[in-house]
């Protein structure tokens, strides 16, 4: 594993680094939760106005915890790594191409409205990347932890990813699912908000569910109740944990997630590291207005410009590109 | 009680290695500052804080013992 030059860190480093990280920022999210919940999810202004913003403690505390942890790692090795964390990123056009030094982009704690809620889809979420690297090339790991405690990661070195369900215990994913049809996929979108989940009710992927179901009736009411209802299945929760499911099918036998999406447009910290950890599974990603592949370059480019609106990503995170291919079609359709 | 009274008396409380003892100050200073806690919630936080980067690094230095 070699670092690109000018990087005094490699990706298996930033690995270690990241997932020592991010183990303790889950625990610290728990612990908050479990312990103090009255005082976590309370609102409280950070910054100085006008440029102040409400967060909750549990999520400032969360990055605030993985800043510290990560500079400590290891007799400070890691100090010069920068970090940019979600809550503190206010400045739309801060543009981080010049930065000579290893950045990360955390999410500490993605899914808030999920945890407040005693539901399970939230994670940790780390992207290490190299500004001045070479373009493709920037991205040097991503790490994921979920509340389950299993961390999820992937490096610029390997062409694949894997999970650390424990101290030391690591396996590679277990692989995406091959499904290509419309009819037999499971799709995941943020649907949660109403603008998000009317976009997708709105959309020409609504009006196809509307002719599946259609369809599966006249089937079942000509052919009889012997003939199988259709696999689909629709989630209005996606995000970065769906992504990570999307290429970890818990076994052959099992039904998995085959698509992940979004029409509205997602911050780069909610959507990279979890993309670039599926598609160095093989997952294939589209961009779901202009239909072509998003690549590691584009991911890159996203990160370069974190908190500018018009470096959202809007796209198709599928399974096989057969699949991708049908929903992009159907979607806009 | 002011930062530097409360950094005193948790330092005089519980015995912990220098860079817990940091981990303990800054936390708490944090905790006052930016999360806006009580004094009395501020140590609280700090202390289960310390507690998660102890266990945390027990584990991690059993496992590298362990593979070593």
């Amino acid at each position: 594993m070699i670092s690109p030059i000018g990087s005094i860190h490699t990706s298996e480093e930033l690995i270690q680094a990241g997932i020592s990280t991010v183990r303790r920022v889950l625990k610290q999210i728990a612990d908050d939760v479990k312990a103090d919940p009255d005082n976590a999810f309370t609102e409280v202004n950070i910054g100085t106005p006008p440029k102040d913003k409400k967060a909750l403690r549990v999520d400032i505390g969360a990055e605030d915890m993985f800043a510290r942890e990560l500079r400590k790692y290891k007799q400070s090795t890691f100090y010069d790594v920068h970090v940019f964390g979600e809550e503190r990123l206010r400045d739309e056009t801060l543009d981080l191409t010049l930065q000579s030094h290893i950045c990360v982009l955390v999410d500490a704690l993605d899914g808030t409205d999920l945890l407040e809620r005693g539901l399970g889809n939230w994670c940790c979420a780390a992207v290490f990347f190299y500004p001045s690297g070479k373009p493709g090339e920037r991205i040097r790991a991503a790490v994921v932890g979920l509340p389950s405690s299993e961390i999820y990661f992937a490096s610029a070195d390997e062409s694949s990813a894997w999970v650390e369900e424990r101290v030391g215990k690591r396996r590679e994913v277990h692989g995406r699912s091959g499904v290509t049809a419309l009819k037999d996929a499971t799709i995941c979108y943020y649907g949660q908000k109403m603008k998000n989940y009317m976009s997708l009710h709105e959309s020409g992927l609504a009006r196809k569910m509307s002719t599946m179901l259609a369809k599966s009736k006249t089937k079942r009411k000509t052919k009889g109740k012997t003939e199988p209802k259709t696999n689909f299945r629709i989630y209005n929760l996606a995000g970065i944990p769906m992504m990570l499911k999307l290429v970890d099918k818990l076994c052959q036998a099992s039904h998995g997630i085959d698509a992940v999406l979004d029409i509205d447009g997602q911050k780069p910290h909610d959507v990279v590291a979890g993309a670039f950890i599926a598609m160095k599974a093989g997952a294939v990603m589209r961009n779901s207005i202009t239909r072509e592949l998003v690549t590691f370059e584009q991911l890159e480019q996203s990160l370069l410009k974190p908190a500018s609106p018009d470096h959202e990503l809007t796209y198709v995170l599928s399974a096989t590109d057969e699949l991708c291919g049908n929903i992009l079609v159907n979607l806009m359709s | 009680m002011s930062l530097e009274s409360t950094a005193q008396s948790m330092q005089t409380r519980i015995p912990v290695s220098r860079d817990l003892e940091e981990l303990r100050m800054e936390k708490i200073h944090f905790n006052l500052t930016v999360l806006k806690l009580s004094p009395k919630k501020a140590r609280e936080w700090a202390d289960r804080t310390v507690k998660i980067v102890e266990e945390a690094e027990l584990e991690e230095a059993e496992f590298a013992s362990k593979s070593a």
